[in-house]
């Protein structure tokens, strides 16, 4: 019921959301989009792979490097979720989570 | 002054004296008195409604189960981190955090720790969204990502210690799907739109030309054409129930103004004639009689005269009355049996001096619903017809009996009957058979028997009795009257 | 007796009073609702005839109804144009006491009325009912005229007794097919007459004086020739 009523407040509210909204503050943006956060997480991913024992699965050097380079050519969402799925595999092959 | 020119226009002249004697329903505007566009525009609203029911219980199938889906994995998402603080404390919940962005493949994840003065302690917002309070739980929050303006969904949380954590879910494929479905509902609306209006024509379309057999039948009729009927379409459905409600009711009518041309006709023949005779002997009386005792003699022959003209029109009234039907509603359950052999009683007499026999057979008891003195009236109809037929020396018979809820009434006689032709028409008003002519009566006894008859849901039947006539009134009896209506009290 | 009639139609009303007063009666007219009302209630009357359709505002069965609430019993006989069973039914349930329907014969009203003042006399229940020679029991059911025994039929005693309870009255033969068999339409056979002439040949022809006379037009009396 709820589920409903929810859905119908949003299916209206959604549908006034294309007006402007005057005294809405400007959209936040997010800290994870930025190319500091990337080179961040490039660190952070060479410093993972390299307390690693074992050798790391060759992905993550392709990831690493792929993502990388999307960010320097500006596409820093795309070049974030790379490094991330190289983080993942280190993290999985690290028995951490 | 009814005579047959003027009763063919009163068919005519009683149309508009009907509309103004029915109370016509107030003007509306003309759309809105069409039934057929009122049936047509409840479709098209209940296909509207329909159609809106449809589009929402998709939407809660598909968008809203987005939803739900992301706020539980929120709410999981805020408890595990709760968690952490329980076990280690600030640090450990800053590690916690940095680790599910780093780990955050679908790049969906909003994480945003601060301190009780609202200042970032961690997390991927860089501060705590100016509009919103942190007693809000659940919220909107408006993000920019990459230049493109998308929507995300946030819970906030108050820590133990007063920290505040906001965990929230980038939703722009929701946000999308929703544009998506928003689209697609519009146009729907419209396609909706088209349909309906389309459906609601052709519904409208049926619907009158369902109507239109009834309607046109009903202008002609009423503009004098009574022999038409409503055409059946034989699907036995609720229009043809209603086609064959009104031919039958068209047929009364037609019964009670045939009933009605048949009496203004018989009354011009055959009352005129003792009518005019009164005024014949008054007439000559005045010029020619030559004493005051032939005066007075003829004064009591024209007012025998006009007696019997009364008698005939109170017959008349009398059969009027009975076929409108209105007496029904003084049924009451009664013996027949009593009645019969009181009318035998008196007509015993009678018999007895014109040298006839009068039998009589009955049961102990015939249980009749009706009117009593209508049927006393009808068996001493057939009872006088009898003796004033019946040659000296011969039988007349009066008997009763019940077979399968019937109950039949017989009076025979051995007189000279009637042919095939003649009986077929012997209970019209007025109708004297061949051997009738000569003797006394209006010819309407049989009229009122018949009359009798179909008010109680019976019948009159006449059959040759070899010599003679056998006339028989048949009626249902109590108990099968009992059947269809509720047994009175003394039932 | 003193008689009130209630009736509107000039003809009818003359017809009826000039008949009523040469048969000996005493009699008042009013021709509309409200006078006729104003009568009735303020003088003695032994019989009203009332009209039923009446001008004024109040017809017949309303000055009726008001009198019968006011504890007034005067017989009252209706005549009336209306002659569907209904309307009988109607007048007699308002307290009518009899209904006669117009076009009538004025020997019928006579004696219709008459029949009335003779009822509100209230007879208390006899056990016999003697005229002349002739007596009934009405116990034992037995019929004696000169003190010899008559035979009857069950209906030719009933015929008797009605006869005889309107002993010196017209009796008309529409009364007695009501009165004594229940029958309330005129048959076209004349059957009335038949049983009447039967019941003669057993009371009158064996014995000297006939009781049961015909009156011409009218219908049948029975009376000592004596009067």
């Amino acid at each position: 019921m709820a589920g409903i009523a929810g859905s119908m407040a949003i299916l209206l509210a959604g549908l006034a959301a294309p007006l402007p909204a005057r005294t809405q503050p400007a959209p936040m943006q997010l800290l994870t989009d930025t190319q500091h956060y990337c080179a961040e997480l490039f660190a952070d991913v060479e410093a993972t792979q390299n307390a690693l024992i074992e050798p790391a699965p060759p992905a993550v050097d392709r990831l690493a490097l792929e993502g990388r380079q999307l960010c320097s050519l500006g596409e820093v969402r795309g070049g974030v979720t790379r490094l991330r799925r190289a983080m993942v595999l280190l993290h999985e092959r690290s028995g951490e989570h | 002054m009814m005579d047959g020119a003027t009763l063919g226009h009163a068919g005519a002249q009683s149309a508009p004296g009907l509309q103004v004697a029915g109370a016509r329903s107030p003007q509306h505007p003309r759309f809105l008195r069409s039934a057929a566009l009122r049936f047509a525009a409840m479709y098209a609203l209940l296909f509207g409604l329909s159609a809106l029911a449809l589009a929402l219980f998709l939407w809660w199938e598909t968008a809203g189960l987005l939803d739900r889906r992301i706020d539980n994995a929120i709410a999981a998402d805020v408890e595990s981190l709760a968690q952490r603080w329980q076990e280690g404390g600030l640090p450990a919940l800053i590690i916690t955090i940095e680790n599910r962005l780093a780990e955050n493949v679908d790049d969906n994840a909003i994480y945003l720790l601060v301190d009780p003065e609202l200042r970032r302690v961690s997390g991927n917002l860089s501060s705590w969204p100016t509009d919103l309070t942190v007693h809000r739980v659940w919220a909107e929050l408006p993000i920019e990502r990459a230049g493109i303006r998308s929507l995300a969904r946030v819970r906030t949380f108050t820590l133990p210690g007063g920290f505040h954590l906001l965990v929230g879910r980038d939703v722009q494929v929701r946000a999308q799907l929703r544009d998506l479905l928003t689209g697609a509902l519009l146009w729907a609306l419209l396609v909706v739109l088209v349909l309906g209006v389309a459906g609601a024509v052709v519904i409208r379309g049926l619907f009158r030309r369902a109507m239109a057999n009834i309607s046109a039948t009903a202008a002609a009729i009423s503009a004098g054409d009574l022999s038409r009927r409503v055409r059946i379409s034989g699907r036995g459905d609720e229009f043809d129930r209603l086609s064959e409600t009104i031919n039958e009711m068209l047929e009364r009518i037609s019964k009670l103004m045939d009933g009605v041309r048949q009496v203004s006709n018989a009354i011009a023949h055959d009352l005129r004639t003792p009518i005019t005779r009164a005024r014949a002997r008054l007439e000559d009386a005045a010029l020619h009689a030559e004493s005051e005792a032939d005066l007075r003699a003829a004064i009591e022959r024209a007012t025998t005269d006009l007696d019997g003209v009364v008698a005939v029109f109170q017959a008349l009234l009398r059969i009027a009355e009975i076929e409108a039907g209105t007496r029904r509603a003084a049924f009451a359950s009664f013996d027949a049996a009593p009645v019969l052999a009181g009318l035998v009683d008196l007509y015993s007499a009678a018999a007895e001096e014109g040298g006839l026999t009068l039998m009589f057979v009955c049961p102990d008891r015939l249980p009749l619903f009706g009117d009593r003195d209508l049927v006393q009236q009808a068996i001493a109809n057939l009872l006088d017809n009898a003796l004033k037929f019946s040659p000296e020396g011969s039988i007349v018979r009066l008997s009763a009996a019940i077979a399968g809820g019937t109950v039949t009434i017989t009076v025979a006689d051995q007189g000279p009957g009637m042919s095939e032709v003649d009986r077929a028409r012997a209970t019209e008003r007025f109708f004297r058979g061949e051997a009738a002519r000569s003797t006394p009566g209006a010819g309407l006894g049989l009229a009122l028997v018949q009359a009798v008859a179909l008010l109680h849901g019976g019948s009159v039947q006449l059959s040759e009795n070899a010599p003679g006539l056998a006339a028989m009134l048949h009626l249902p009896g109590a108990a099968e009257v009992a059947r269809g209506i509720v047994a009175t009290a003394d039932a | 007796m003193r008689i009130l009639v209630v009736e509107d139609d000039r003809d009818v009303a003359g017809f009826v009073v000039k008949g009523l007063r040469e048969s000996g009666h005493v009699v008042e007219h009013a021709d509309n609702g409200r006078d006729g009302l104003f009568l009735a209630a303020s003088e003695a009357f032994d019989a009203i005839v009332l009209d039923r359709m009446l001008p004024g505002g109040i017809d017949g069965l309303r000055i009726l109804e008001t009198l019968r609430s006011q504890r007034n019993t005067v017989p009252v006989l209706f005549l009336s144009a209306l002659g569907q069973v209904d309307d009988r039914v109607l007048g007699l349930k308002a307290g009518g006491d009899d209904y006669l329907t117009k076009p009538f014969a004025f020997s019928e009203l006579l004696a219709r009325v008459e029949a009335l003042t003779r009822r509100g006399k209230g007879d208390g229940p006899a056990t016999k009912l003697v005229v002349a020679d002739l007596e009934i029991d009405l116990l034992s059911r037995s019929v004696r005229r000169a003190g010899q025994k008559i035979d009857l039929q069950p209906r030719e005693f009933l015929l008797l007794e009605y006869l005889m309870r309107h002993a010196g009255q017209v009796v008309t033969r529409t009364m007695l097919l009501e009165g004594v068999w229940d029958y309330h339409f005129d048959p076209q056979t004349n059957v009335i007459d038949v049983h009447v002439s039967r019941l003669r040949q057993k009371v009158d022809k064996p014995f000297s004086g006939p009781l049961i006379h015909t009156v011409r037009n009218a219908g049948y009396m029975l009376r000592s020739d004596a009067a």
